[in-house]
């Protein structure tokens, strides 16, 4: 018999390139302080903890070690998660089934990544030493080359890239936490922009923050009793592909896992029109193009129309569909809370706390996290059991 | 208060453990999973969920499960990765059945100690600000533990060399232990000095190698331990929990993790007096004054009783309560996979499948994990018939 | 608290570093083992190959995901292959092998090998953008020397077709 239950409450930090004023468990301290006050709890309150972390990026061989007091775990229960680039959709996963276990009802989950202390050249572990770590460029590297085959696929353009980047960083501003703020940003700006890697500008890219984001889940009990409108769970799934990067042709038009987690999570809530029935989507678009590819796979247009999408502003704030009102990853990227972020982005469009990039009356959002190559979660929250 | 569902154990595997020079993570994990499978007479298309555990800094590899993910059939499946003790990777899969998402989960840890430099590893675990600078590893801080443990209830070093000579000798009956080895107390106190008081016999070996269970849901596991003619193992009560990480805040010769953890499960296991109520009880114990430690927080003997526990024989495999008859780790199983090779070796007990090493009339069994500095994590969980 | 005043602040918090410098042995197990033997000694690019499906894998490993059967069927693979994708890098990424940053611009594609299913990616010679296309053939060139390693091909030369 499957049990219910919620987010009733998040917290993040300010991400930033340094956060030179805080090391990695008081930032996680920071986060899950945030939370707690959101959802008018204490620390004590908490019976478990889930923290994930790509370890390895600030050379920590158990980060849950060090945070433990930080992320309120202190003689409590606590599990750390890591998966990639999933790691905080994963761990914002395994928050829903803890506090539907029966055996917990307050759980916070804390995602939290410190890039400035560490070298995402760590990331270059993510290949296989014996074929190709020599090859590693870093997600810019790797992305580049899947673009070019979707470009060549699906007709987009560059510039259509660019109206993605754009619209990111234009809700950022909204949004007190995101990292980059660029008030100017234009589709001109994104396009002299140099070139990471063909046909990837700077400014089509996600940054590498500091930052930790903590949401807190309730079982459904006491979801009813201590919150006025809590973001229940109605579905979450999970699915991983194969390690290298060459094993999918096209893989970002094809992406079987985002569509095989759509089609699941579709058939289960009797979404059949999801630009409509979804009041608001936060995705986890590491690249602007990625988005594009995204749209496609989530079935909010058919092949080749998410060019078409962007230009005519379907997902824009004020579209019919509203991708990344927090201004998603290519605006702040801490990895490890990158996949929490999106929960709790989601979370708070139901609880209504959006303030400047609140999407008015949110009652169905979908939540997804991206990693690995081709790794998928997804996660529809909303207003009513 | 109990577990609100069953949840049953319906197969087992393990490596035989040693050095496995020659062979991949993958390989050594995939000898496991099809063992497991036929184990438990399942298929790997009947596995919903993979919970695995591993840790970056211990494979030499970001997203170290990426490489796995073939291997446990979640190519386009349902995967997620606890990097810590693969303990928590059987708590994490509990939660995910209890939580009626599930029926059938996978869980798996492995570890190729042999690959890196372990001890150099575990001072990565220390954080960057205050204790890695001064070289601490898991070895000079469980020396610290150690000598603080012995001088305050007057334990001795004899005391301790009588678990390592109890354990290798236990070992002979474990077909997969690295180790074992008939040695004497002397043969321990002049093994080659560590880190005071702790010496080379006293210390676990390096190894390599993964362990594996399949749980299921209640109705699920009849079924499936049905056709292979037996009842599940039933985890009875669980309990997790962490302790502060600097050592300098904790009092290391009290167990407060693990009392708490031990609470939560003898609560649910309505477990009041250990000792007569527990046939077996399997502990992870890297260092051989630790199972002594961790037997006094598990409640085995009142506080300082360690000493007298092992004198009088109470632990060996013809006492009242026998401790790693499997030969623990200190007979050899690597770190991150001992928790969960703990597990299965209390399960192999309740099903009276442990051969040479069987206890006779296990009814209810316990295993315990540990990681982190000094025991900073324990994890304790019940199994019975 | 006026900019300066922050900087001032700023300079005063603290930071430590610590240099990480662990060794590890990886081992290639059977799989990498036989793929480099062959490198090596023969110059032979080999994929395996499910008998089940018949999908063609290259790097080689242990099993068909689709099928969850062990692969034990190994098959030659030309080293003469197809750019399914092809990008030219600007950032000057650091090179895992020597610690220290590649010299940019450098072109790099996914190349569908004749005979496998999937494509590696690897460095082109090619670094002009204006000469590269998806569907344009190129071929492998090697190390005079070989070492039994991925690096023995130094690149993939654009050729006609």
């Amino acid at each position: 018999m499957k049990r219910n239950a919620a987010i009733i409450g998040t917290g993040q930090t300010k991400h930033m390139s340094k956060r030179n004023d805080a090391n990695e468990a008081e930032m996680v301290f920071e986060a899950a302080s945030r939370a707690l006050d959101d959802a008018q709890l204490e620390m004590r309150d908490i019976e478990a903890v889930i923290t994930d972390n790509m370890e390895l990026f600030e050379g920590r061989a158990l980060p849950d070690m060090w945070v433990a007091e930080g992320a309120g775990a202190y003689l409590k229960h606590q599990l750390k998660i890591a998966t990639g680039g999933t790691s905080g959709s994963s761990a914002a996963i395994a928050g829903y089934y803890t506090a539907a276990s029966g055996l917990f009802d307050l759980v916070m989950v804390v995602g939290f990544e410190k890039h400035s202390d560490g070298h995402t050249f760590a990331g270059m572990a993510l290949a296989d030493p014996f074929w190709d770590r020599p090859v590693a460029s870093a997600a810019a590297g790797n992305f580049a080359l899947s673009i070019t085959e979707y470009m060549a696929s699906r007709g987009v353009t560059q510039e259509q890239a660019a109206e993605v980047a754009v619209k990111a960083r234009k809700n950022a501003l909204n949004n007190p936490y995101a990292h980059l703020q660029i008030p100017d940003i234009s589709v001109d700006k994104v396009l002299n922009s140099r070139y990471i890697a063909y046909p990837i500008h700077l400014f089509d890219i996600c940054p590498q923050s500091d930052g930790a984001c903590a949401i807190i889940y309730a079982s459904e009990k006491k979801a009813k009793e201590l919150c006025e409108n809590p973001a229940w769970v109605k579905a979450a799934v999970t699915r991983h592909d194969t390690p290298y990067l060459g094993d999918h042709i096209n893989r970002l038009a094809t992406i079987r896992t985002i569509r095989e987690c759509s089609k699941i999570i579709y058939k289960k809530l009797g979404i059949t029109n999801p630009l409509k029935q979804f009041d608001v989507a936060e995705i986890y678009e590491p690249v602007s193009y990625a988005e594009l590819a995204w749209y496609e796979a989530m079935g909010f247009c058919k092949e080749g129309e998410a060019g078409k999408l962007i230009d005519e502003g379907v997902t824009s704030m004020d579209g019919e569909l509203p991708v990344n009102p927090s201004g998603g990853v290519l605006s702040t990227n801490p990895v490890g809370a990158s996949g929490v972020i999106r929960a709790a982005e989601g979370a708070l469009q139901i609880h209504g706390k959006g303030d400047k990039r609140q999407i008015p009356e949110v009652e169905t959002v979908l939540v997804h996290g991206y990693g690995v190559y081709t790794w998928c979660d997804m996660m529809v929250l909303s207003s009513h059991l | 208060m109990g577990l609100s569902e069953k949840v049953g154990v319906v197969g087992l595997a393990q490596s035989k453990y040693g050095l496995k020079l020659n062979q991949t993570i993958p390989e050594i994990a995939y000898d496991v999973v099809t063992r497991v499978l036929d184990d438990a007479g399942l298929s790997i298309h009947d596995i919903e969920n993979v919970v695995s555990s591993s840790v970056d800094l211990w494979d030499g590899a970001t997203a170290s499960g990426a490489f796995l993910t073939e291997v446990v059939g979640a190519v386009m499946g349902s995967e997620t990765r606890v990097a810590d003790d693969g303990i928590l990777a059987a708590f994490h899969a509990t939660l995910n059945i209890l939580s009626g998402n599930f029926d059938v989960v996978l869980v798996l840890a492995h570890c190729k100690g042999s690959m890196g430099a372990h001890y150099d590893i575990t001072n990565w675990v220390f954080d960057p600000v205050y204790q890695q600078k001064l070289g601490l590893d898991y070895l000079s801080s469980a020396g610290l533990q150690a000598s603080w443990y012995m001088s305050k209830y007057g334990l001795s070093e004899e005391q301790f060399a009588k678990v390592s000579v109890k354990n290798h000798k236990n070992a002979f009956n474990n077909p997969y232990a690295y180790q074992p080895m008939n040695i004497s107390v002397d043969d321990v106190l002049n093994s080659d000095m560590l880190s005071y008081p702790i010496k080379s016999l006293d210390a676990a070996p390096i190894s390599d190698g993964a362990c594996a269970l399949i749980l299921a849901s209640e109705k699920r596991a009849k079924e499936i331990a049905r056709d292979k003619g037996r009842e599940p193992i039933w985890i009875k009560g669980l309990g997790n929990c962490y302790d502060s990480h600097y050592l300098g805040d904790r009092d290391l010769t009290e167990c407060s993790a693990l009392t708490i953890a031990t609470k939560k499960a003898y609560e649910l296991a309505g477990i009041d007096d250990p000792v007569k109520e527990i046939d077996v009880a399997e502990i992870s114990e890297p260092f051989s004054y630790q199972e002594l430690l961790w037997s006094e927080g598990l409640g085995f003997c009142e506080r300082g009783g360690g000493g007298k526990l092992i004198d009088n024989g109470v632990t060996e495999m013809d006492g009242e309560l026998p401790v790693n008859p499997s030969g623990g780790m200190l007979a050899g199983n690597p770190y991150i996979v001992a928790g969960l090779t703990r597990l299965v070796e209390a399960v192999e007990q309740c099903w009276g499948e442990a051969g040479d090493r069987q206890v006779s009339g296990v009814e209810t069994a316990l295993a315990h994990g540990t990681t982190g500095p000094s025991g900073q994590m324990h994890c304790v969980i019940i199994v019975g018939r | 608290m006026s900019d300066s005043e922050k900087k001032k602040e700023e300079q005063g918090l603290l930071r430590t570093s610590i240099n990480m410098d662990l060794e590890y042995r990886w081992s290639g197990g059977s799989y990498f083992t036989n793929f480099y033997k062959a490198w090596k000694e023969k110059k032979k690019i080999l994929g395996v190959k499910c008998s089940n499906c018949g999908r063609v894998y290259l790097p080689p490993r242990l099993i068909c995901s689709k099928c969850y059967k062990k692969i034990d069927e190994w098959t030659e693979i030309s080293d003469k292959g197809t750019v399914q994708a092809y990008t030219v890098v600007y950032q000057p990424f650091i090179d895992p092998r020597t610690g220290k940053p590649r010299p940019v611009p450098y072109g790099m594609a996914l190349i569908q090998l004749d005979g496998a299913d999937t494509t590696i990616n690897y460095f082109l010679e090619e670094n002009d953008l204006s000469k590269m296309r998806i569907g344009m053939r190129v071929q492998a060139v090697w190390r005079e020397e070989l070492e039994g390693n991925i690096t023995d091909i130094l690149f993939f030369r654009t050729i006609e077709e």
